[in-house]
């Protein structure tokens, strides 16, 4: 049988290698339990709302039909991720523009729109690109305030890409450990530069 | 501190009392640590909609920490990019003059192109002088339009400079229409001429 080769995610979720393509839809299967949850949150629904079920599907399909776009050391979750943001936004203007039409606004959806739009969307604007100085210095300070294991648990996740295990191991620490670390990094991180989300 | 490796997170701290799942299985979840969760905790956050919100938004706290620190440690190791003006600007500027660096004119190239142009331009010029004696006295007869017309801008130096932008428009209509006319008259004549 005869399949496409296509990058895959090795340890990290880093794309490493050419594999075959029903490998690669696997892997992006699995992430469907994340991209359900992170179009439920954009939307404000219920996983089992019909939206969400479509935006889950528009993803998966979009992911699966754009893998050649994924260059190799590309971490597969943050690019479906991204797809997934940018298609429950797209649910979300659709929806905002019909309830303009129909006339029918909430009193605080706007403020609820532009929260999640900043967290959703954290590629820099260009008001911000031009502002990246700034931003570069927030990150730092963010990061400064985190104490030095914890700032290396987000370094080694989040930049050198490796995997709870590795950072368990490296650390000396358990592996919940390291996960509350992160959450907490990325609080601290999304408050320092202004990132909120409705709870 | 005591160090534990185990493969998968221990499933005392994965439920609250509540029995939603604990935030540490669901930044596990977020971050694609599937294989460290127990499999009741990833089918509790699977069935309940207030853990698949919660999973939400730490997924993308965690995509939005990725991308500010990729962006952040890119721009620390990477030297400041050189302020480069767009390719379109560079090649309009490379076509301005520049004052501090001047070629020495191309004098070579500059009178063969005349020689060129003037043996081009040898017929032409051959064929006017031969016309010259049927053409010369439409200029003439057109010399009074072009005689009014340096007396009207004459007289509008001499007067106000409130209308001299009007004048010198209305001399140059009156120089161009006597061109104009003299050419027209000398076209018929040879027309004419040819008639005959």
């Amino acid at each position: 049988m005869l399949q496409s080769a296509m990058p895959t995610s090795g340890p990290g979720g880093r794309v490493t290698a050419l594999v075959p393509s029903h490998v690669l839809s696997q892997e992006v299967a699995a992430l469907r339990p994340v991209v359900r949850a992170v179009i439920a949150c954009v939307l404000g629904e219920a996983k089992s709302h019909p939206d969400v079920e479509d935006g889950t599907h528009e993803t998966l399909r979009r992911a699966l039909e754009g893998t050649s776009r994924l260059r190799e050391g590309e971490a597969l979750r943050p690019w479906l991720l991204g797809i997934a943001r940018h298609v429950a936004l797209d649910t979300r203007r659709t929806r905002k523009r019909d309830r303009r039409f129909v006339g029918d606004t909430l009193d605080d959806q706007g403020e609820t729109d532009a929260a999640v739009d900043r967290l959703i969307d954290p590629a820099p604007s260009p008001d911000e690109r031009a502002a990246s100085t700034q931003r570069a210095r927030q990150i730092s300070t963010a990061m400064q305030g985190l104490s030095e294991q914890q700032r290396e648990a987000m370094i080694l996740f989040h930049v050198e890409g490796q995997d709870y295990k590795q950072i368990a191991q490296l650390l000396g620490v358990p592996m919940g450990t390291v996960a509350t670390w992160l959450s907490r990094g990325r609080r601290a991180l999304a408050d320092a530069l202004g990132d909120t989300v409705k709870q | 501190m005591k160090t534990e490796n185990h493969d998968r997170i221990p499933e005392s701290e994965c439920f609250e009392a509540d029995g939603h799942v604990t935030d540490v299985v669901v930044t596990c979840l977020a971050d694609g640590e599937t294989a460290i969760i127990p499999p009741a905790a990833t089918a509790h956050v699977d069935a309940c909609d207030a853990c698949t919100a919660r999973l939400g938004i730490e997924a993308l706290f965690s995509v939005g920490a990725s991308t500010a620190l990729l962006a952040s440690a890119t721009s620390e190791s990477r030297p400041p990019l050189p302020i480069v003006a767009p390719a379109p600007i560079r090649a309009v500027a490379s076509m301005v003059p520049s004052s501090r660096k001047r070629r020495p004119l191309p004098l070579g190239a500059i009178a063969a192109a005349l020689c060129v142009a003037v043996v081009g331009a040898l017929p032409g010029l051959m064929g006017t002088l031969r016309n010259l004696r049927v053409v010369l006295p439409d200029y003439i007869h057109a010399l009074p339009i072009w005689g009014h017309a340096i007396e009207a801008v004459l007289r509008g130096m001499m007067a106000s400079r409130s209308g001299a932008v009007l004048r010198w428009i209305t001399a140059a209509v009156f120089i161009g229409l006597g061109t104009l006319l003299a050419r027209a008259m000398t076209r018929k004549r040879l027309l004419e001429g040819d008639v005959r």
